[in-house]
């Protein structure tokens, strides 16, 4: 034994302390374990040792239990803790033993292993500091704190020390700061402290520490609840974990604290949200960028900071489909694309927050981008424009100027495009061409090509004039004789008749004009290059036209024209000898391509978006000169085949003979090349000129020459007798390769849709940009049913929600068994029909009365054809007797036609199951035996059905209730075209009460099927039973709405009567409708009688 | 009950039409109205707003040298107001008699009465059609908007603009009366177009004056009124 620590100046009072010590310890404890911890600890020094056991003793007296276990555990610890450690850490343990022998017994177990691995001195005299101060309050917490300390410190970085130092201290006060409100609260931030910081820096511990302290608030009994703050610390570090980039995993947490108005609950689901809200973010910028923004928005209204940070991806993502593609028309061409879209949606940001100062309601509908001010918003900073917003306003236009009836549809985005590419392929296709599809006119969904909402409402009037003006001045159309007569010039008598021939075939009918046009080109040498030129000349005549009609629209032509030039392929024209010529080179395109290129340009814009190369100059003056004849005033189609025939003809004659024969022209060579006739013979057999590949249609003259279908428009204005037969007129259906692989516009899907956008259909009036331009159609369910969007005005912002509530529709199911056995349906109708016997014989008359007959005369008229001989004998004796003669002395021949479309919508929401009280005076049978008034009106309902049948107007019966705004529930009890029967009494009967109403979207519904009937009078009968109520949908909110929907009906010139059956109906009816345009029923009784009547004065 | 015949009850020559008034004639009305006149037949005159009906009546009536009583029937007059009843069908028939209720009198028309009537088919309501026993006691003469070159005739005189101007106006008017069937009502009458002249002859821009005299007039349709401007600017 050659301990250096032993101190030889007093061994034997040393060693004689232990020995009492020991002895002392002895009689408490196991004296052989004293023993053996004595043997354990011989290389330590004696003084050392007397301070052990001294230490040992004092435990004793506290807990024996402890004091064992400190035996035991000293010899282990004793090489690590210095000597000035091992007092605070046996006091830490005194400490913890007053209060808890099991604690500290644990405490001195479990230490050593512990504090083993700290290895710092300082950290440990910290730790154990730290554990002796929470021993005073909680000996677990202390004991956990010494538990978690190792791991959190190995996370902690270990540079500078002192620094360490410092950030453990701040942990151990953030957990006494909790263990103030609950120590289970500090204990769980102990615990979680260590995975908190896998995932974020020790920085960040304050954050999350206090956030925690707040998500504990009372609850209804007034007690504070740990649970959500509980779950938080649990569970937060591994929702953090999934934030990336890291840096934002503290902003978020930032994010939340600040939010303080929502409850722990919400706050703790936001957590639990936000990583995955931002994960959807494809870039790490723009989720700094939402965070940022979401931070400081949070000040001011937390609400919309959720609402933003919940609808930043789709924010972002809506923003980024209409970013802006590379035009001529910047604004900040400085900036990078990364200041530019932060620049851009900032913008839409500060927008919010302007509205929210005005109305939180409207602001945070803004931010939750519900509203159609945050999709204009959005328009405005992406620096565009959407279709939805002027769909109406264009298919006015269109019409105005064509004077046919046209229909405006998004053309379905394909693949997102980075732009029109002028790359390698040179041709390729951008895919958003304008186009034509019999009566609809396809647009692009979203236009962001110039800097100003100005400038890009111009871009689609000049698209949409285009085409307007394809229709107006028959685009593409060639008669027959025009077309035989071409192809008699130019190709010779064989093929005219063959091509006439096409024409006279009976089997070819529809088809006859494309398959005329496609024989007429198959004569051609290189139909592909004649398509091209035609579409060229086409084109041109047609610009040519408008800008003579229309002299508005030049500067519009011409600013549109000038930035299609911009995208169209440049031919280099500086190393363009003869040879780069031939070789290709510059452009990528053909000689023949660069010409018809160039030709393109020049007939859009006069010019092109680079020099002429000199050696194609005389070319093309050639060609300018033959193309000159489209742009008189009475050119027509024909003009533009035959000039694009001669430029073909003269193309091919000039450049497929091979480049050594090529000379410029002489002015007399343009002369003989406007008479090809001769040259015929020699040109066909040149054929098309290399692989030629066929021209990019130029933006805003669409895609041209698109099928036109049978279905083509018919003009407003003209008489059929005006209109050429379609059998005469031809139209070409010839696209280029790569375009017909693309499919034009879906029916169902699209967005703006003739039948299910109200706004940019013809027949209602309705603003778009007040959000009726969202009926999105989804896909359609299996009977006939299907699922629709519809718009909610929203008073309180002033703005409408859009696709805001989601109507079901779905057939009424047929009855099950009653319970005799008997179909209950059929019962009903019997039961029905003996009831009501005498009614409806009565009702039927009555109504037959209504129908046009020509034969049927009616008696005792006020007024008639003819004179009512019994009537006037009568009257005359009355008047001789000095009675007031009846002024009824004509016979009426009525033969007035009647074109009647009536939707009867029908409220079967919850109440309508309230059974009616009977007066006393028939007060019979109890109250079991009262009807309801689902009941009454499914009578009433049967009742007009039948009546209605004698008159033969088309009847629509709808009945509606729903839940929430996602489940609007649509019944069809009778379709317009269903006839009526024995089925549809059935479904009558199947009308049950169901759940709430929110009316404005039933009513919506009903007003758009309604407006798909062709009669002149449409009508919406409304029966309601009482107040629009459905979930958030009540009170001012409901009433507006309702107000609003029944507007926008009688704005699509539907009329609309209400029947209410509210006794207390009266007061919202009068603010709903107009005095004559309701009423109501406060016996619900009397419904069955009157509804036929008020059906036959509202209809006549 | 007295019989006697259709005596005036007022100075009947002061609804004699002095100046000639200015209207060109579209079809055969002239001859028709005359016709009828002579044959002691009933007319009615069938045609949107504005379209020259009034002004044909004033011209026929100068050229006849019949005193022009007119009778407005705005909107709320419902037809049995006038027509139904005693008023109307005897006076329209072969009968030509007017029974007055309250005096208990019997009118006999005289030989140069002439009963026209004129109303605007179309917008009014199921209801308020005219019964087909009503219709059918009258010759109809059609009326539409005039034809282009006639209408900027008329356009030039009424409001002195220049050919140029008018030949605009009547152009706006085709291309608006196109929207007819899905935004408007009806379209824009040859009167607004006289007015929307009117209005430049005196000084007021053209695109000012068309959206005062067309745009607003017409709709209440914010929308519309956005397309018709479109429309006007881009034929100005
Ligand atoms: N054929 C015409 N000749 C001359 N002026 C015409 C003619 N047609 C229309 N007008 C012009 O149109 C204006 C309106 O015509 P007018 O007042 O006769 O209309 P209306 O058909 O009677 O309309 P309403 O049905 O509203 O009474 C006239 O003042 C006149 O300036
Ligand atoms: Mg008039």
């Amino acid at each position: 034994m050659n301990d250096p620590h032993q101190s030889p100046s007093a061994p034997d009072s040393v060693e004689l302390r232990l020995r009492q010590l020991a002895d002392a310890l002895s009689e408490q404890l196991d004296s052989d374990d004293v023993r053996e911890t004595l043997r354990q600890l011989q290389p330590v020094p004696a003084s050392l040792r007397v301070m052990i056991l001294g230490l040992g003793l004092l435990l004793a007296e506290r807990s024996v239990k402890a004091t064992a276990e400190y035996l035991r555990q000293a010899p282990l610890l004793v090489n690590r803790l210095g000597e000035e450690e091992w007092g605070p850490w046996v006091g830490a343990g005194l400490k913890i033993a007053a209060r808890s022998a099991v604690a500290s017994v644990r405490y001195f177990r479990e230490s050593p292993q512990l504090f083993a691995e700290i290895e710092a001195v300082d950290l440990r005299r910290l730790v154990i500091a730290c554990a002796d101060q929470f021993a005073e309050g909680d000996t677990g917490l202390a004991m956990e704190l010494v538990r978690q300390a190792p791991a959190v410190i190995r996370l902690l970085p270990s540079e500078p020390p002192a620094a360490r130092v410092e950030l453990v201290q701040r942990w151990a006060e953030l957990g006494g700061r909790l263990a103030l409100q609950d120590s289970i609260l500090a204990s769980e931030y102990f615990k979680q402290s260590a995975p908190f910081l896998l995932h974020l820096p020790a920085s960040a511990l304050q954050v999350w520490a206090e956030l925690g302290g707040t998500l504990v608030q009372p609850n209804q009994l007034g007690k504070p609840d740990y649970l959500p703050a509980l779950e938080y610390f649990r569970v937060s570090p591994e929702w953090l974990g999934a934030v990336a980039p890291s840096e934002l995993r503290s902003d978020l947490l930032t994010l939340v604290r600040a939010l303080t108005d929502e409850t722990p609950d919400r706050r703790v689901a936001l957590l639990k949200q936000a990583p995955q809200w931002l994960q959807a973010i494809p870039s790490a910028s723009q989720r700094q960028w939402l965070l940022e923004r979401v931070r400081s928005l949070a000040v001011e209204s937390p609400s919309a900071a959720v609402a933003l940070l919940s609808k930043g991806g789709e924010l972002i993502r809506r923003f980024l489909s209409r970013a802006p593609q590379a035009g001529p028309v910047r604004t900040h061409r400085d900036e990078t694309g990364e200041q530019e879209w932060r620049r851009r949606l900032d913008e839409w940001v500060l927008n919010g927050r302007q509205l929210l100062r005005r109305s939180p309601g409207a602001g945070l509908a803004y931010f939750r981008l519900e509203s159609s001010a945050a999709e204009q918003s959005l328009d405005h900073a992406a620096g565009g424009l959407s279709l939805r917003q002027v769909a109406r306003t264009l298919m006015l236009f269109a019409e105005g100027l064509s004077g046919y009836s046209l229909t405006i549809k998004p053309i379905e985005r394909g693949p997102v495009q980075a732009g029109p590419s002028a790359g390698a392929e040179g041709r390729s296709l951008p895919d958003q061409l304008p186009y034509l599809e019999g009566r609809t006119l396809f647009l692009p969904p979203f236009v962001s090509e110039f800097g100003s909402p100005d400038e890009n409402f111009r871009y689609y009037k000049v698209m949409t004039a285009h085409q307007a003006a394809q229709l107006e001045f028959g685009a593409f159309e060639v008669g027959r004789a025009p077309l035989i007569e071409l192809a008699r010039t130019l190709f010779g008598e064989e093929h005219a008749a063959r091509l006439a021939s096409a024409f006279d075939d009976p089997s070819i009918t529809a088809g006859t004009t494309d398959q005329a046009l496609e024989r007429f080109f198959s004569a051609s040498a290189a139909p592909a290059l004649t398509n091209d030129l035609w579409k060229i000349a086409e084109g041109a005549r047609i610009d040519a036209a408008l800008r003579r009609a229309y002299p508005g629209l030049r500067g519009d032509l011409d600013l549109v024209a000038g930035y299609t030039l911009f995208l169209r392929p440049m031919i280099d024209p500086v190393e363009l000898t003869l040879e780069a010529i031939e070789a290709g080179r510059g452009s990528g395109l053909s000689t023949v391509e660069q010409v018809v290129e160039l030709l393109l340009q020049l007939s859009m814009a006069g010019r092109t978006n680079a020099p002429i190369p000199p050696a194609l100059e005389p070319l093309l003056i050639e060609l300018g000169g033959l193309l000159q004849r489209v742009q008189q005033p009475d050119a027509t189609a024909a003009d533009s085949l035959r000039a694009a025939c001669e430029c073909c003809l003269f193309l091919t004659r000039r450049l497929t003979g091979g480049m050594e024969r090529f000379d410029p022209p002489t002015p007399t060579s343009a002369q003989a090349s406007t008479n090809p006739l001769g040259q015929a013979g020699a040109t066909i057999s040149q054929g098309e000129p290399g692989d030629y590949r066929v021209l990019t249609d130029p933006q805003y003259r669409g895609r041209q020459g698109a099928q036109r279908g049978p279905s083509a428009a018919v003009p407003l204005g003209r008489s059929a007798a005006q209109q050429q037969p379609p059998s005469a007129s031809t139209s070409l259906n010839r696209t280029a390769p790569h375009q017909s692989d693309q499919p034009p516009g879906g029916e169902g899907a699209s967005l703006v849709t003739g039948e299910s956008l109200p706004d940019a259909s013809p027949t209602t009036g309705t603003p778009a940009s007040a959000g009726m331009g969202t009926v999105d159609r989804m896909p359609r369910l299996e009977g006939g049913t299907g699922i629709f969007a519809y718009p909610e005005w929203d008073e309180s912002i002033q703005d409408y929600r859009q696709g805001w509530c989601t109507v079901r529709e779905q057939t009424m199911a047929a009855p099950t068994k009653a319970a005799g056995g008997a179909d209950s349906g059929a019962v009903f109708i019997e039961r029905m029909r003996t009831t009501y016997r005498g009614q409806l014989l009565l009702l039927r008359k009555m109504f037959e009365r209504l129908r046009p007959d020509r034969f049927k005369k009616l008696k005792r008229q006020e007024a008639g054809e003819e004179i009512d001989l019994d009537a006037v004998i009568e009257a005359v004796i009355d008047r001789r007797v000095g009675r007031t003669p009846s002024s009824k002395l004509y016979i009426q021949r009525d033969r007035r036609d009647r074109d009647v479309a009536v939707a009867l919508l029908v409220d079967v929401s919850g109440s309508t199951g309230q059974r009616l009280l009977g007066r006393p005076s028939d007060h019979v049978g109890g109250q079991e035996s009262a009807p309801s008034i689902i009941q009454v009106e499914q009578e009433s309902v049967f009742l007009l059905a039948e009546a209605v049948q004698a008159v033969g107007d088309a009847l629509a019966v709808y009945a509606y209730s729903g839940n929430g705004r996602d489940r609007v529930d649509f019944y069809l009890v009778k379709e317009f075209d269903e006839p009526y029967g024995p089925r549809i009494g059935e479904r009558i009967s199947a009308m049950t009460a169901l759940v709430q109403n929110r009316d404005g979207t039933a009513i919506r519904h009903a007003t758009r099927k309604l407006l798909r009937q062709e009669a002149k009078t449409r009508l919406l009968l409304w029966l309601s039973d009482g107040r629009p109520f459905d979930r958030d949908y009540e009170g001012v909110h409901a009433l507006a709405d309702t107000r609003r929907a029944i507007v926008e009906a009688q704005r699509a010139r539907v009329r609309t009567f209400c029947i209410t059956v509210d006794r207390w109906g009266e007061e919202y009816q009068a603010a709903l409708f107009a005095p004559n345009q309701y009423t109501v029923i406060d016996d619900v009784r009397q419904l069955p009688e009157r509804l036929p009547r008020i059906y036959q004065r509202v209809t006549t | 009950m007295s019989s006697r015949p259709f005596a005036p009850e007022a100075d009947i020559a002061q609804y004699l039409v002095q100046q000639a008034p200015y209207y060109v004639p579209v079809h055969q009305e002239v001859e028709l109205f005359e016709t009828a006149y002579a044959n002691q037949l009933p007319v009615m005159l069938k045609g949107p707003t504005g379209c020259g009906k009034s002004r044909f009546v004033q011209y026929m009536a100068h050229r006849l040298k019949r005193p022009l009583i007119t009778v407005a029937c705005h909107e709320d007059v419902t037809a049995s107001d006038l027509v139904g009843r005693y008023l109307l069908h005897p006076l329209t028939d072969a009968r030509r008699i007017l029974p007055i209720e309250k005096k208990a009198e019997l009118l006999e028309a005289g030989k140069e009465f002439m009963l026209v009537i004129s109303y605007n088919p179309g917008y009014q309501s199921v209801v308020k059609e005219l019964k087909q026993s009503t219709k059918q006691r009258f010759i109809a003469v059609d009326f539409d908007y005039p034809p282009p070159d006639v209408e900027a005739r008329i356009i030039q005189h009424e409001s002195g603009v220049s050919a140029e101007t008018a030949a605009a106006l009547v152009k706006i008017g085709e291309k608006v009366r196109h929207l007819k069937q899905h935004g408007l009502e009806e379209g824009v009458s040859t009167r607004l177009l006289v007015y929307a002249g009117a209005l430049i002859q005196r000084g007021i821009p053209p695109h000012s004056a068309c959206e005062a005299a067309i745009a607003r007039p017409l709709t209440d349709d914010l929308e519309i009124q956005r397309s018709i401007r479109e429309l006007v600017s881009a034929v100005l």
